[in-house]
């Protein structure tokens, strides 16, 4: 067995997973209204967006907001090592075979970033060709600095733990980036970008040798494992989440454990638990919050009559996922060592959608109501 | 009775029932060691005093209980005071002061005080292990059903740990305490139950083991290796 053998077994064994994990997901009725229209219909758009760029992209954005959506998009991702908890055991100490696996998952890791960003560019080449006027020169120099920025992101993100961390970082970088491409010429910042690319790719090999790193770059792999399954898992109360939650304590609200409700009482208790537990779950928090904003997003740009559509499906929506959330943290093994009345569990059922569904319809309501305005008044 | 247990069958499938035709009790102050090797049936005979388990045939009679499982089991999203305020909301108790006097104690005594506004999934095994220690204590429970409970924990919570569960018996309370360590399980325990593959090989005081092992000073261990050579 070579690293380079171990590697090639890995990612096959993890395409293997990711695509049985797909198919339980895909099924005909899936295939026959999303996918099939997407395959159709891209290329029917895409062909458009070369032919009349100034129906999609206003001439009133300019080029900084268009390099922040990239860089944006651009931020994400790791350096994959292929690592398990059991090379503690067997792989540890044979440091040749370490170092080719993690050097091979590397190449692998830069190549995947180099193809993403290769379907970005692809995606933004109408709008930077037909109205920002770049040639082949210029994309080849804005695509190389956009490596460049991946590799410091990718690098960084390695020995930056704390999420918190990790987006103030890329946001520096994002505003950073995009101030050098816009006030500089090409050649600089394709030189510059080169430069950059070639020195991070230097301190990547370096790091391959390295164990130091073993227990994050464990973390990383567990993240990037679960992430495919992040969405479904969503959706699934018999899937354990296995997302690892990574603060020390509570940073914003109730930093000495204090009680949402005055009123000590069974019912209280429980919900102030569930409240808790939803609004402290990053994915949980984060799935509420995305709804929320597409459908803001949606309810802005659909024609008037769809908007009330919209609100309804968004309602509906809501309920169905916030009673599958609700099962999956009322379903914790915990309740074995702290057993709760069963009786209550109807009451803070209905209490805890008021105090999550309430919020989001008053949002969504005043976006209404501001559309609404503003068509009256225009 | 604080716990009377006939199995005639329990396990994970009906096909395959990994334990048969055990029976046995605790009482009031006492302690009783579930004993067995690896796959015997420990963790099986005490989920099915929980009454989680998939296949069950038989009659459970158990009070309220507290549980103290053998791998920590908490919500990565609350800090270890928000579970202490969770169980107090779930308690019949209303004296709120004894009860809180009574968790910082609990807490001072397993040195968990400094923790106490922390999330316990940052915590060390051992740590997480105390904490089930304290919300176990804190219920005070007349019965306690405890599964490996020294996983994880220093010699010195192993001691306070002893010392804790010597209290509750003394105050009244009945433990069964599910166990590999034969050699502390033999200081402590007022009787044992060993079971292997499954079945009940033998229950009672020490000097009964000794008696059916034929090892008249045998230690727990010696009795224990004898009486299991077969499985």
């Amino acid at each position: 067995m070579t690293g380079y053998r171990l590697f090639v077994r890995r990612l096959v064994q993890e395409w293997f997973v990711q695509w049985n994990i797909l198919r339980s997901i895909i099924d005909g009725w899936i295939l026959l209204y999303f996918i099939i229209p997407a395959v159709v219909f891209i290329p029917v758009i895409y062909h458009e967006l070369w032919q009349h760029v100034d129906r999609f992209w206003s001439p009133q954005l300019t080029l900084t907001f268009l390099l922040y959506l990239m860089l944006f998009f651009c931020s994400s991702g790791h350096i994959r090592t292929y690592l398990f908890e059991a090379d503690q055991v067997f792989l540890l100490q044979k440091a040749h075979f370490l170092h080719q696996l993690k050097r091979y998952a590397l190449v692998y890791s830069l190549l995947h970033k180099l193809f993403v960003t290769t379907i970005l560019f692809a995606a933004a080449l109408p709008i930077l060709f037909r109205t920002f006027g770049f040639q082949e020169n210029s994309m080849a120099c804005l695509f190389i600095i956009f490596f460049a920025y991946q590799m410091i992101i990718l690098f960084l993100k390695k020995y930056i733990r704390r999420p918190l961390f990790q987006k103030i970082l890329v946001s520096i970088l994002i505003v950073v980036f995009n101030i050098f491409i816009v006030q500089s010429s090409p050649p600089i910042y394709g030189s510059v970008g080169g430069c950059i690319a070639a020195f991070m790719l230097g301190l990547m090999l370096i790091q391959t040798h390295s164990t130091n790193f073993f227990t994050r770059e464990l973390e990383i792999e567990r993240s990037e494992r679960a992430k495919f399954t992040g969405f479904i898992m969503n959706f699934s109360i018999d899937t354990e989440r296995t997302t690892p939650f990574r603060n020390r304590k509570p940073i914003l609200f109730f930093k000495k454990s204090k009680r949402l409700f005055k009123v000590r009482s069974r019912e209280n208790g429980l919900l102030e638990l569930m409240l808790k537990v939803f609004f402290r779950d990053a994915s949980l928090f984060k799935s509420y919050s995305q709804l929320m904003l597409l459908t803001s997003v949606a309810i802005f740009i659909v024609p008037f009559w769809v908007k009330w559509l919209l609100f309804a499906l968004f309602l509906f929506f809501m309920r169905f996922w916030l009673n599958v959330a609700f099962k999956k943290i009322i379903d914790h093994n915990f309740f074995y060592v702290v057993p709760f009345n069963q009786e209550i569990g109807g009451e803070v059922w209905v209490r805890f959608k008021k105090w999550i569904i309430v919020p989001s319809i008053a949002w969504i309501t005043t976006i209404l109501l501001i559309q609404l305005l503003l068509k009256l008044i225009i | 009775m604080l716990l009377s247990v006939n199995i005639q069958e329990a396990g994970y499938s009906r096909q395959f029932p990994t334990l048969k035709n055990l029976r046995f009790s605790v009482s009031p102050g006492e302690l009783v060691g579930l004993i067995g090797p690896n796959g015997a049936g420990k963790s099986t005979t005490v989920k099915s005093i929980m009454g989680i388990i998939h296949h069950f045939k038989g009659d459970i009679d158990v009070n309220e209980y507290a549980y103290i499982p053998e791998r920590p089991i908490f919500y990565a999203q609350l800090t270890l005071w928000e579970h202490i305020d969770f169980l107090f909301s779930t308690l019949a108790t209303t004296d709120e002061t004894a009860f809180f006097q009574k968790a910082h104690e609990l807490l001072d005594l397993f040195n968990l005080s400094a923790a106490a506004h922390s999330y316990p999934e940052r915590f060390s095994k051992g740590m997480q292990q105390k904490m089930m220690l304290v919300l176990a204590f804190l219920k005070q429970a007349k019965l306690y059903l405890v599964d490996e409970p020294f996983m994880g924990l220093d010699p010195k919570a192993v001691k306070k740990l002893l010392l804790k569960l010597e209290e509750e018996k003394e105050a009244g309370a009945g433990i069964l305490m599910s166990t590999h360590v034969l050699d502390t399980a033999e200081k402590i325990c007022d009787r044992f139950i060993l079971i292997s593959g499954g079945k009940l090989i033998v229950q009672g005081t020490l000097n009964d083991i000794r008696k059916l092992s034929h090892l008249k000073n045998g230690s727990l261990l010696d009795c224990f290796d004898a009486l299991t050579e077969d499985y």
